[in-house]
């Protein structure tokens, strides 16, 4: 009997453990992505685009850090689908750094929307629309 | 004694039969027999002097056909490998003409795949120029000869891209590439691409492009090596004139659309490689150097990164594994790696493994066997 009751004293704190470490995995990529929205609608140009990005990116990154350190908390060899999808969300970022990085000019430009169209290779992928926001803001940046 | 004479006289009789008429009579290994449109394209443009078909031909000796020899030595025409150890070692070689890169048999049975997806047929105009039609209707004949073709034509590029110094060559992923994307049958086309390497518009433009392809297309359009003469033809045009996407026959007929589509699969792959992967992990790649399952990594981010939605994906997994060693990499990239949105990262490579199984089902146990672990490694001749 005292067997049962010390497995079960055990297992609470570890079962509760699980759930706080994955809401905050969730809490983690919400934040992540609630970050990534509010740069998105705020208003950027040439001149922003850089200090912008480069504050969203460091932030993200931080986020992104945590967030593993959650997950290996969590379990020692499973990968979080909230960390995968954030070192997605990192990398399709990344034409937008290109840019950022560049003169800004024509070719700039022009290399930055191929790299943003790669990324989306496939007609099945285009449902998620998930190159769409970067592409706005290639155009916004470049149409000036 | 003289029934002996008289068979042996009458089995030779039925060899050069069976061989003059081999071309032109050969059985399909899938299609329909009746729509024999490859093989007689591959068969006139190998009579075109000089043409991309009639070098292969010449270098590959595609036209000494088997049948007409008894057989004397009844041993497979390439070692069989027994130790994949040993294919990871000469993965930085390539197979000198005549000899082929991968297996018969692992063609074959990779052909015997079936998917419901519009054909190209490509017929002239009254200008000349070909026009291909793309429907459901045309299920054009593969014959083993045109197998072997396909493999020449890999076997002829990627060993011309290996002697540019192309490093993100590698035969396992070509092959286990090709197998999921077109079962070896060239001339498909629908919205996820066209011909033998499904090439996407996106993909083609990449190639296309002076800041990304351009500079490896230039390689082999300016090679001198012998080993690149037939591949060179295809990047000297298309460094005038680009085709496009929609030009179907420049990327699916026997000629010079079918060795297209080889040829931009492989300089696509090659630029992806050396703009997008290595770059990423550089640093992991030297920590790594001589380790065993360094190959094996390389293969699975390449074929990631080829698949639908690709490069993008194969960079997150790098981002994600980079932090592991390389046992953990490998055997982390062989389990699904969901994402929040529910998707993988990885999913290109969960649908290779499926076709590989189906593949294995049908091949002779003595690969089949290998295969089941090393899959694409088990197909390479050793060379």
């Amino acid at each position: 009997m005292s067997y049962f009751i010390l497995i079960f004293a055990l297992s609470i704190p570890l079962s509760l453990f699980g759930q706080s470490g994955a809401s905050e995995l969730e809490k983690n990529y919400q934040q992540f992505e609630q970050m990534k929205e509010d740069f998105f609608k705020s208003v950027i140009n040439k001149k922003n685009l850089k200090p912008k990005l480069g504050a969203l990116i460091r932030n993200l990154d931080e986020l992104f850090e945590k967030t593993k350190d959650l997950e290996l908390k969590k379990s020692k060899s499973d990968l979080s689908p909230e960390a995968n999808q954030m070192a997605l969300d990192l990398v399709l970022l990344e034409p937008l750094e290109q840019l950022a990085d560049s003169k800004m000019d024509k070719k700039a430009c022009k290399e930055a929307a191929h790299l943003n169209d790669l990324y989306e290779s496939s007609p099945d992928d285009k449902a998620d629309n998930r190159t769409k926001p970067v592409e706005k803001v290639i155009k916004k940046v470049c149409s000036k | 004694m003289k029934s002996i004479e008289l068979s042996r006289s009458v089995l030779l009789v039925l060899g050069l039969c069976f061989s003059l008429q081999s071309f032109a009579q050969e059985a399909c290994n899938a299609g329909d027999s009746r729509q024999r449109e490859l093989q007689s394209q591959m068969m006139e443009a190998s009579k075109t002097q000089p043409s991309v078909t009639q070098i292969i031909f010449k270098d590959y000796k595609l036209n000494e056909t088997e049948a007409a020899e008894p057989c004397k030595n009844c041993s497979p025409p390439h070692p069989v490998v027994t130790n994949v150890n040993d294919i990871k070692g000469k993965i930085l070689r390539y197979p000198h003409a005549p000899q082929l890169a991968f297996r018969d048999e692992c063609l074959i049975s990779a052909n015997k795949n079936e998917a419901p997806t519009p054909q190209v047929s490509c017929k002239k105009n009254s200008a000349g120029k070909w026009q291909g039609t793309s429907s459901m209707g045309n299920d054009m004949c593969i014959t083993k000869s045109f197998l072997k073709y396909q493999n020449a034509v890999i076997s002829s590029f990627a060993g011309c891209a290996k002697i540019m110094g192309f490093e993100g060559i590698d035969y396992s992923s070509i092959y286990e590439k090709f197998s999921l994307e077109s079962t070896f049958r060239p001339n498909y086309n629908s919205s996820n691409g066209v011909g033998s390497g499904q090439l996407v518009e996106i993909f083609i433009k990449d190639v296309q492009q002076n800041h990304r392809g351009v500079p490896f297309m230039k390689r082999i359009a300016q090679s001198t090596a012998p080993e690149c003469e037939a591949a060179k033809i295809i990047a000297k045009k298309d460094l005038v004139n680009s085709p496009l996407r929609s030009d179907l026959c420049e990327f699916t007929r026997p000629g010079e659309g079918l060795e297209r589509n080889v040829l931009y699969s492989l300089i696509g792959t090659e630029t992806v490689w050396k703009k997008n992967l290595e770059p990423a992990m550089k640093d992991y790649l030297r920590a790594h150097v001589n380790h065993p399952k360094l190959s094996k990594i390389k293969t699975y981010v390449q074929t990631t990164a080829y698949g639908r939605g690709g490069i993008a994906e194969a960079k997150a997994a790098i981002r994600r594994l980079k932090g592991m060693t390389p046992d953990q990499f490998a055997s982390t990239m062989e389990k699904p790696l969901r994402t929040r949105n529910g998707g993988l990262l990885n999913r290109y490579t969960s649908e290779i493994r499926a076709r590989l199984n189906e593949i294995a089902a049908r091949l002779p146990e003595s690969i089949s066997s290998i295969f089941k672990s090393a899959g694409g490694d088990a197909c390479l001749t050793s060379f």
